[in-house]
């Protein structure tokens, strides 16, 4: 596991936040919104134009060209960027309008909205860079957010956006900047079930579901990329048949459809024992409704889901997900032939309450 | 509750109902002549929805995702990314049904110049075309091994993303060709008509060159795996297939295209009952792959036969329109172009045949001049079955095509009523083909389908409820 936050000691010039980008220079070249890191034992110092500041040397040390938030008056550092992070992800808020079953992350009364210093931070970023940006929901500060993508992108036209929304607050007002962002954002939108009372159920809101589709269609008519989500629950793993028939059918224009496996973590942890579904026992729906979108020719992906638990022609399907600051492989795994392949578990993954069926082949 | 326009078609007394953006479903008479006097109840009204045949109002999500698929069936590729090119006409065979009208290897001045292969380059570069593929015709190509790696190094030193395909016949395995199938980027695509007696009656003549022909085959399944190779076979007597099937799987081959003789080129001469061959031929066609598919059901050597399974792709695939014998609308020089050992465009393979045997001038340009747009236009407007009379009641106009180059090489014209065509006539007995597999819910016929659109054979119907009546 990797701390994205870190506390650290400071002696540093400035009561600003500000942002700096790692690079190996002489100190007499550093600009301002850079700075060199050193090893230094138990410490990991950086050096910036405003004095240097420490934290502990526990997991990656920082590598060249990754971008930091450095909160002064709270000291605080964000690992902004890490150059070879399958994933960045700006948490923007822990308020969310839904309270979905299996959520990881349950909602609090918590904003993240430094958008100044993410846009800072954003110009800093490698060329053809993606951020991805999550809540609780995003864009319950949908004026400011778009603002700000609307400003990194125009002067940072290649940087690409992964968006995790709920879809409950886009309307039709937003069909302009949509249109403009289309190409830069990816939207991962939570869909799970065709049936709008199981979908509500899950998310806990009535007429979620009516509300993600009018959302979709002001999606298709901006051009707009959208990742369809749908995490694997006992509450939905019956419907997965009809759901994907409801897809092809009505939800061409999608990019892809990531079938999930849980994280067991906040609530999903709390309820664990009624909604975790064992694909290591059944596959049999997720094989069909696989099925049905590559007949269809679109584009299906198993998120979350260790190699060992899914049948041999489906493991094709698999993405290694799980980022990689919360990802573990097993005792099992020891010398199993697929684990470069394979996206293991989640760090909090209970063996007990786990799959019934791990481990894959040794030689 | 408002219904999208649809078409209906008469199955083995099942009727089916299509809509443009390809959506289809089966119901019986006393349904359909419901729908058509709009006598419909809440529970059909929600099938109709649910299969894509309904939208709420107007602009909704239904209406929008319909215009969608709509748009992605009709919408061809902006830019040029198929190049045929054949950069000589001389072939060192000389084949009982040749196509493509061949001259004698030592002819002379039947060869691309110098000055024709710096024109092609920058016809590529003038197009921006960065990815595609380039697939060499002839005659025999490998006869100008030094144009192909010419182009090959072009490629790599323009750090460009194309697939060359060598259409060749084998006949002569040399090093330096054996060393350009080293690329990755290189494949052949070659004839094999069946099991030797077939081969050499119908290609090779002779024991030697067909022993050479089997012995370079041979060589380059071995060597470089039989992903590095595609092959076709031509039929001109049809009891042969299961045969030539067979033969194709001991191969290790994995796909196979089963066509009968094409009416063309010089063929035409030779094979005259091929002007109207629609029976003898789908009759065959249809036996055999009913064998191949109780035969893939039964064993795991399994085929794929690639006319069947560009037919389920047309239905069950939006935005499938890569293959330019069934698509429409078929508009000529929008994403593939045929340029000809003298420089000219030609729409098709075909095109370049008919013109050489005088009975038209399908020529559309030419490398020195660029496109003769008028006449460009002159033929895409013949080529939309959307806008056809006879077609746009058709069930399966969705996913059919229109080719008036067939039509006008066996008819001489482009008019003709399309049910008269052997186009229309051929088109209609395979859709009815495969649609009545797609009904039958028969395990073999499942798992045959599944098989042909995503290699994983297995029992699933991917279509959901097709069938509408009330006990439903």
């Amino acid at each position: 596991m990797i701390r994205l936050t870190r506390t650290i000691e400071h002696e540093l010039t400035v009561k600003e936040s500000f942002v700096v980008k790692i690079v190996n220079k002489n100190f007499e070249l550093l600009e301002e919104n850079e700075a060199i890191s050193k090893n230094n034992g138990n410490f990991i110092e950086v050096i910036t134009k405003y004095g240097k500041f420490k934290f502990e040397n526990i997991d990656e040390p920082l590598s060249i060209d990754e971008v930091l938030i450095i909160f002064t008056e709270v000291n605080k550092c964000q690992r902004f960027f890490r150059p070879s992070a399958t994933i960045n992800t700006i948490l923007l808020t822990e308020e969310c309008d839904q309270l979905c079953i299996m959520c990881s992350q349950p909602p609090k009364n918590k904003r993240y909205d430094h958008f100044d210093l993410f846009y800072e931070a954003a110009m800093l970023i490698p060329f053809n860079s993606t951020l991805g940006i999550s809540g609780g929901e995003p864009t319950l500060l949908k004026k400011n957010l778009f603002k700000f993508l609307n400003r990194v992108i125009t002067v940072r036209n290649d940087i690409r956006f992964h968006i995790l929304s709920n879809c409950q607050h886009i309307e039709n007002e937003d069909i302009k900047i949509l249109a403009k962002l289309s190409k830069n954002i990816l939207w991962g939108i939570p869909v799970y079930s065709h049936i709008p009372q199981t979908h509500d159920t899950i998310v806990g809101k009535k007429g979620s579901f009516v509300r993600v589709m009018e959302s979709f269609n002001y999606f298709i008519q901006t051009g707009s990329r959208v990742e369809l989500r749908t995490v694997l629950l006992q509450q939905n793993y019956e419907d997965l048949p009809k759901l994907s028939e409801f897809i092809t059918t009505h939800l061409n224009w999608i990019e892809f459809w990531a079938i999930m496996q849980l994280e067991n973590f906040g609530y999903a942890k709390m309820n664990w024992d009624r909604i975790f579904f064992d694909n290591s026992k059944s596959f049999e729906n997720l094989g069909y409704a696989i099925n049905t979108i590559s007949a269809k020719r679109m584009n299906v992906s198993l998120y979350n889901f260790p190699l060992c638990t899914i049948p041999d022609f489906y493991r094709k399907y698999a993405v290694r997900s799980i980022s990689d600051w919360k990802q573990k492989y097993l005792d099992e795994c020891t010398g199993c032939v697929e684990k470069d392949y394979c996206g293991g578990f989640f760090e909090w993954y209970n063996k007990e309450k786990g799959y019934n069926k791990i481990g894959l082949r040794k030689s | 509750m408002n219904l999208f326009p649809y078409q209906f078609h008469n199955i083995n007394n099942k009727k089916l109902i299509t809509n443009d953006a390809g959506e289809f479903f089966f119901t019986n008479e006393k349904h359909l002549d419901k729908l058509i006097k709009r006598e419909i109840d809440g529970k059909f009204t929600k099938f109709l929805l649910n299969k894509g045949f309904m939208y709420e109002k107007e602009n909704d999500l239904y209406w929008n995702n319909f215009k969608y698929k709509l748009v992605k069936r009709k919408k061809l590729p902006d830019q040029l990314s198929y190049f045929m090119i054949i950069p000589t006409l001389r072939c060192n065979l000389n084949c009982s049904y040749c196509q493509v009208s061949r001259v004698d290897e030592k002819a002379k001045n039947y060869d691309w110049s110098a000055e024709d292969l710096k024109l092609f380059l920058n016809f590529l570069e003038t197009n921006n075309t960065t990815r595609g593929k380039i697939e060499f015709q002839g005659g025999e190509p490998t006869l100008r091994l030094d144009i192909i790696n010419k182009i090959q190094h072009w490629i790599k030193n323009n750090n460009l993303n194309f697939d060359l395909i060598i259409c060749t016949n084998l006949q002569n395995l040399s090093n330096d060709f054996k060393k350009l199938l080293e690329n990755e980027n290189v494949f052949i695509s070659t004839s094999i008509d069946g099991k030797k007696s077939i081969h050499q009656k119908q290609r090779t003549k002779d024991k030697g060159t067909t022993d050479e022909f089997y012995k370079n085959l041979d060589f380059v399944l071995k060597n470089y795996g039989n992903d590095k190779i595609s092959a076709l076979p031509t039929f001109t007597d049809f009891s042969k297939i299961d045969e030539t099937v067979e033969y194709y799987k001991e191969l290790g081959l994995k796909s196979i295209f089963l066509r009968p003789v094409n009416f063309q080129g010089f063929a035409r001469k030779k094979y005259p009952s091929s002007l109207n061959q629609v029976d003898l031929w789908t009759d065959a066609y249809f036996k055999s792959l009913d064998k191949i598919f109780l035969n893939n059901h039964k064993s795991k050597d399994r085929i794929l036969e690639f006319g069947f399974e560009n037919i389920l792709k047309r239905i069950f695939n939006v935005g499938y329109n890569g293959y330019v014998d069934l698509r429409s609308p078929n508009f000529y020089a929008k994403d593939n172009v045929i340029i000809d050992y003298d420089g000219k465009f030609y729409p098709s393979d075909e095109a370049r045949m008919l013109t050489r045997i005088k009975l038209m001038d399908f020529s559309i340009g030419n490398l020195r001049d660029g496109f003769d747009n008028d006449k460009l236009s002159k033929f895409n407007w013949n080529s939309m079955n959307e806008t056809n009379p006879d077609c746009i009641n058709c069930a399966y106009q969705p996913y059919c095509g229109i080719d008036i180059v067939d039509d006008i090489s066996r008819y001489s014209r482009a008019d003709l009523p399309k049910y008269l065509t052997s186009f229309c006539q051929t088109h209609m007995k395979k859709f009815n083909y495969v649609f009545d597999k797609i009904i039958s819910m028969d395990p073999v016929n499942l798992f045959n389908i599944n098989g042909h659109l995503t290699k994983n054979f297995n029992y699933q119907p991917p279509f959901g409820q097709i069938y509408y009546d009330t006990t439903h």
